[in-house]
């Protein structure tokens, strides 16, 4: 019996575990390095060793002591301007997706393919372009100007409605109307459906678009860096790159460290945004 | 009543708008005194859309998506335009000015004969009552020269400076009277005008401040009291006063006796660049290989990232899996850490000689008698590692999206399936797979655009190498479309070419446009599929 | 509903209109601010007793820089009046703005960059002529020729670099004069590696194609970019020399974090490479010498020379260069950015103070003044590729046919002939 009972484990669950590991080994492996490094005396990212000798915190140390490095108001700036942005980036790009979705009209189908083909421009001057933009918007409006936050939220806003609205339409088209019709009929308008009915049952594919744009602000250098002249205002991916990194010189090891302090809370909290993602879906609510 | 049967939504909508309003009619005249024209032109465009939406009831759908599309048109569109207004120009090293800047900062040019260059001298500043400035310049003790400091209008006019042994008293300098002598700090309050003027000591020399000094007495130079290049807008040409030659307009620059000024100018050049691109033996010949290779890392990556990616979240979508959440997490934590650093350490795992990975395939060499790869030195070794770690960096958002593009995928359906006799594979290809496809696709031919231009990766990590020997320019094997264009971009000859570089972008999207064409084709069966649109 | 909705545009109007009216006093002010802000250039006519607002001078460096400048301005702000606001900046990030920002007027007046940058700028008319003067007999003659370009001088040069070769003093006590001696001194040693540096880069190469008479361009008054010396006898003298090295394990493939572990490690005696790295050699007992001579020849490393530069679109032409000279340039200055970001002088005054208590730095210097500056020449970019490909191809013996191109390679002064091709064809037809 209790064989039987490791088999079906095995058979349902164990080689699920087994695969798990493997992947496991495959995405950690390489970040293992940057952790230890990030403890390492002499740090330099392309050891040979993975353990390399002399353990030190001397790194962390210089993120939170040093005056010359605000790394924690870095961090919170960067927090800030992520969180903002990637609230903003899911709210249009819900709403665009609503009107993709739910409201019938005519060349429907060619407007989303334009806005996702347009997102593939290879615009090889962009950040000329953009830069040239802000010098002009920073003399009539400065408050949103270069040099500021809110200019920067802006430009991140525009960066991916395309796509973002491609994947929550896609994920409305499961959601039966059946639903809205209902509510149709008690008299809601298309905000109401939209706020009470389909937003709500959208909420996997709009944490998952959150979190993905949340990360690619946080890694964000080029436009940040466009962008934030004044030391304090600065993201960790700005002021890291300005200060550590220099032509072959880089400073691998609080690199390798802000790389660990940037990386854990989003592992943390990636752990809880999970049941937003997974959980919470009835049966019946979707499309059946 | 008119108004109660407005709701609130609408109230709310029209104050908005009236806000919205009349902020845009409150910048329009600021950018007009700022010349901003980028700025204005955005600004008259966003207005007419958001009115034109908002008002009328034409076009509802546009309400839900016009505010998203305000920052697509600002951020992306724009940036697009500009580059393809780039692509027609000749933007490049020494044309980067237009050409009124370009004339500008050659007329600002003084210059000094060779007799009088690297003279130096101090120089005193003084003011009147009338507040005018005079300037003694102390160039040796027969040459201690006075006179008023004038504009370059009055230099011909003005009378010459005079020898004032007097104003010096056993080496000290005493101004005279009813006249100030200026501190170092007033001379730097007042550099804006000082920079203007100049003592006019013979017909054809002057003397200039050169550097103010806080701590001492400042210095001055000599240069000739013409200006070294004087542009003639009747001919539209530049004349050289040193040389007293004529130097007219060839296409961007000015041209004394054969010579290039520099700097030149932008110009519109047609379709010059585009042209070049088709012609130059030396961009066609490595392009054919180059493409290729682009088509096939971009489509290896997205199905490499994807595959990986989308299994991961068919193994982990299991009710009841222990360490799930725990899993999840270690799955995206490729993608939180910079590509930089992550790019790095890879470089560092791959080295033929001392890296990770050989060590640790070392046994697995010997075991079937293999020589150990020498991982980016060779172009199969490179293209292999360059999707190994495009792969390991794609995979996290692969399996984020479809992690959660899976919640969509009714259960009944799978359950309905089962019941019908089909295991668990075939309930995956036939119902699973096609109804992801339908959300996903579209992100799949994003990914591909993505990886079509992933220039970081490439550069990071290999930098375009192992070289492809005896091409015409600097190519290797890994170099896609657009780090070949950068590579193009910058060592084009004499020093960067923009416009060039633009244009080949404008190609590359239109590569882009008809592969994603094509593909859309296909993804709007799959939408049939499911019958939803 | 048509009269409800013409009521309301009405009313909007209306509210528009009241909006504007409002807010009308400020739009003027600020439509007007442009106005004021070029104002200073008349209203500073006035008398110079009235304190008219402080000129500002605003200066961009490189974060380090700015750090150890930062402190330093407060002396001139009281001395001059002025305000001199240092902008931290991501390095590279200097040279493409300054050329993005100047011609839309919104750059610096002063700006700390690289001396190779100074041909760009100077055919684009970002950058203006810097009169040395009195000041230039104090600076070493490699830093002039570094910011000269087309007959005038562009910058004042504030610190140098140049790579030389670390030894681990525990392993060996000197480097030798000869790379024979180097490659005993590695085989008395026992290290699996000898001389470490990257392989497919053509700044730590240099000495392998430079020494024994071989040229990137001719450099007499000026670089020229029609006579490209990377094919010449002494060039391919120096490339067949640096096979040898490679064929007989003396220098090792590898890359920059590559060569920077083995040293660290111990696995290697010797590390090529810059001042920038001292604190990574310091995992060992090190010590730096010259590079090994070529036939008798001292290695010619190329010379990196960082500057204060003036932008041609500052509208404070004097001032900037007096904050420059008057200010930057003096050996009190100096010395202080030197004492909190220590890089090779550029200035004899300097290096008398530094030579004696830093004899590490003088073996840099040392390597520094058998060197020569990069060229500063726009040209200079179609090199860079070409030459680290010839390079590359020496140091991983990658001879043979090309199956894409069918060039055959079979010897070291096949690559680099093909690098001098290249670049005299981008040269030419660019």
């Amino acid at each position: 019996m209790a064989t039987s009972k490791v088999l079906n484990w095995a058979k349902e669950y164990g080689w699920r575990h087994l695969i798990a590991l493997i992947f496991t080994t495959f995405a950690v492996y390489p970040i293992l390095f940057v952790a230890t490094n990030s403890v390492a005396d002499f740090a330099n990212l392309t050891n040979s060793k993975l353990i390399p000798d002399g353990f030190t915190l001397k790194h962390y140390k210089l993120l939170s002591n040093d005056p010359l490095v605000p790394y924690y108001k870095w961090l919170f700036n960067t927090y800030k301007v992520a969180i903002i942005a990637g609230f903003f980036n899911v709210f249009l790009g819900t709403l665009a997706a609503y009107a993709f979705s739910r409201l019938k009209f005519k060349g429907r189908r060619a407007s989303l393919l334009t806005l996702v083909i347009v997102q593939m421009f290879p615009s090889f001057l962009a950040f000329v372009a953009i830069y040239l933009l802000f010098f002009q918007i920073s003399d009539v409006a400065p408050f949103m100007g270069l040099g500021t936050h809110i200019g920067l939220i802006l430009v991140y806003l525009g960066g991916s409605i395309g796509f973002n609205s491609w994947l929550i339409k896609g994920f409305m088209d499961t959601i039966s109307p059946s639903l809205d019709e209902a509510a149709k009929v008690d008299g809601a308008t298309d905000f109401q459906i939209f706020r009470r009915i389909i937003a709500p049952l959208s909420r996997p594919i709009l944490v998952v678009i959150f979190v993905i744009t949340f990360i690619g602000i946080y890694s964000d250098f080029i436009l940040a860096s466009i962008f934030l002249k004044d030391k304090n205002l600065w993201t960790v991916a700005v002021g890291i790159n300005t200060v550590f990194v220099d032509d072959f010189n880089a400073d691998w090891g609080v690199i390798a460290a802000s790389s660990v302090i940037a990386a854990t809370p989003i592992a943390v909290l990636f752990i809880f945004f999970q049941k937003q993602i997974t959980g919470g879906l009835t049966a019946g609510s979707v499309k059946g | 009543m008119i108004y109660l049967s407005m709701t609130l939504s609408k109230i709310l909508r029209y104050i908005f708008l009236a806000v919205f309003n009349a902020l845009i009619v409150y910048s329009i005249p600021l950018t007009l005194a700022y010349e901003s024209w980028f700025f204005l032109s955005l600004i008259v465009v966003v207005g007419l859309l958001v009115n034109f939406v908002y008002f009328t009831e034409k076009f509802q759908p546009m309400k839900w998506i016009l505010p998203g599309m305000i920052f697509m048109l600002s951020f992306v569109v724009f940036p697009a335009v500009y580059n393809t207004y780039v692509s027609f120009t000749n933007w490049s090293t020494g044309h980067i000015l237009t050409k009124t800047q370009a004339i500008n900062v050659l007329e600002d040019r003084v210059y000094t004969p060779e007799d009088q260059k690297g003279i130096e001298f101090e120089i005193y500043i003084l003011q009147d009552s009338n507040l005018n400035f005079y300037y003694v310049a102390y160039l040796d003790v027969q040459n201690i020269l006075f006179g008023k400091a004038v504009t370059n209008d009055e230099i011909f006019s003005t009378s010459l400076a005079t020898h004032e042994p007097s104003l010096f008293n056993n080496g000290e300098f005493v101004p005279p009277d009813g006249f100030n002598l200026l501190t170092g700090k007033e001379q730097v309050a007042n550099s804006s005008s000082l920079q203007e003027l100049s003592l006019v000591i013979d017909k054809n020399t002057r003397a200039q401040l050169y550097k103010i000094s806080v701590f001492g007495a400042s210095t001055g130079r000599l240069s000739s009291t013409s200006q070294l290049y004087t542009y003639d807008d009747v001919n539209d040409s530049l004349v050289n006063n040193a040389t007293n030659t004529i130097c007219p307009v060839v296409k961007d620059n000015f041209e004394c006796e054969g010579t290039e000024i520099e700097p030149g100018w932008r110009v519109f050049v047609g379709g010059e660049n585009y042209r070049k691109l088709f012609s130059s033996q030396r961009i066609r010949g490595p392009l054919n290989v180059v493409a290729k290779w682009t088509f096939q890392f971009a489509l290896l990556s997205v199905l490499l990232s994807f595959a990986v990616g989308l299994f991961l979240s068919m193994i982990l979508n299991k009710d009841g899996l222990k360490f799930q959440r725990i899993y999840r997490a270690i799955f995206i934590l490729p993608y939180a850490i910079p590509a930089f650093v992550s790019a790095l350490v890879w470089k560092g795992l791959l080295n033929p000689d001392y890296g990770l990975i050989n060590t640790w395939l070392g046994p697995i060499y010997d075991l079937i008698d293999m020589e150990p790869v020498k991982w980016l030195t060779t172009k199969e070794s490179a293209r292999t590692a360059v999707l190994l770690v495009n792969t390991w960096l794609g995979f996290p958002y692969m399996f984020l999206i479809t992690t959660g593009a899976l919640q969509s995928i009714p259960r009944e359906l799978i359950e309905a399936a089962k019941v019908d006799g089909a295991n668990g594979l075939q309930s995956f290809w036939r119902i699973t797979f096609p109804l992801l496809m339908v959300s996903i696709s579209p992100l799949l031919i994003g990914s591909f655009a993505y990886n079509f231009n992933n220039f970081t990766l490439i550069f990071l990590l290999s930098g375009g190498g192992p070289p492809i020997v005896g091409s015409d320019v600097s190519v290797g094997w890994t170099d896609i479309l657009i780090s070949f264009t950068y590579k193009l971009a910058i060592s084009g000859g004499r020093g960067n070419l923009f416009g060039l570089a633009s244009s080949v972008t404008i190609i590359i999207f239109a590569l882009v446009l008809i592969i994603s064409a094509i593909s859309f084709r296909y993804t709007k069966r799959l939408e049939r599929v499911y019958g939803n649109i | 509903m048509k009269t409800n909705k013409l009521r309301f545009i009405v009313f909007l109007l209306m509210f528009s209109l009241v909006a504007v009216a409002c807010g009308g006093d400020t739009a003027d002010d600020a439509a007007e601010a442009p106005d004021t802000t070029e104002a200073p250039q008349e209203t500073l006519a006035a008398p110079a007793t009235t304190a008219p607002p402080p000129e500002v001078i605003v200066v961009w460096a490189e974060e380090k820089v700015a750090e150890a400048l930062n402190p330093l301005v407060g002396a001139y702000e009281a001395a001059a009046g002025v305000d001199v606001e240092v902008v931290a900046y991501d390095f590279g990030a200097i040279r493409t703005d300054v050329q993005t920002a100047g011609p839309a007027g919104e750059g610096p007046d002063v700006f700390l960059g690289a001396h190779d940058w100074v041909g760009e700028l100077a055919a684009n008319g970002v950058v203006s002529p810097l009169d040395l003067g009195s000041v230039a007999s104090d600076i070493f003659e490699v830093g002039v020729t570094a910011f000269s370009y087309a007959g005038e001088v562009y910058g004042f040069p504030y610190a140098t670099e140049a790579i030389a070769m670390y030894y681990n003093a525990d392993l060996v006590d000197s480097v030798p004069t000869t790379w024979e001696e180097a490659k005993a001194a590695c085989d008395a040693a026992g290290t699996e590696f000898c001389v470490g540096t990257p392989s497919n880069d053509a700044y730590h190469n240099h000495p392998f194609v430079a020494s024994a008479g071989g040229y990137v361009f001719a450099s007499e008054g000026g670089f020229d970019a029609s006579d490209v010396g990377l094919d010449n006898a002494g060039a391919i003298a120096s490339a067949d020399y640096l096979d040898g090295l490679v064929k007989n394990g003396t220098v090792t493939n590898t890359d920059y974090g590559g060569a920077l572990s083995n040293f660290q490690e111990g696995r290697a005696l010797f590390w090529m490479t810059g001042p920038w790295a001292r604190n990574d050699a310091s995992a060992v007992n090190y010590g730096v010498g010259l590079i090994p001579q070529f036939d008798g020849n001292p290695a010619t490393p190329f010379v990196g020379v960082r500057g204060a530069m003036v932008s041609s679109f500052s509208e404070k032409q004097v001032l900037a260069q007096s904050f420059i000279l008057d200010f930057f340039a003096t050996v009190e200055v100096q010395q202080a950015m030197y004492e909190s970001d220590p890089r090779l002088p550029a200035t004899k005054s300097l290096f008398a103070i530094v030579e004696a208590a830093d004899p590490i730095a003088a073996q840099f210097a040392a390597s520094a003044s058998n060197g020569i500056p990069m060229p500063n020449i726009p040209e200079m970019g179609s090199v860079w590729g070409p030459m680290a490909d010839a390079l590359n191809v020496i140091r991983t013996q990658a001879y043979g046919t090309n199956e894409e191109t069918g060039v055959t390679i079979s010897n070291a002064s096949d690559a680099v002939k093909l690098a001098a091709e290249q670049i005299r064809n981008a040269i030419a037809g660019g």
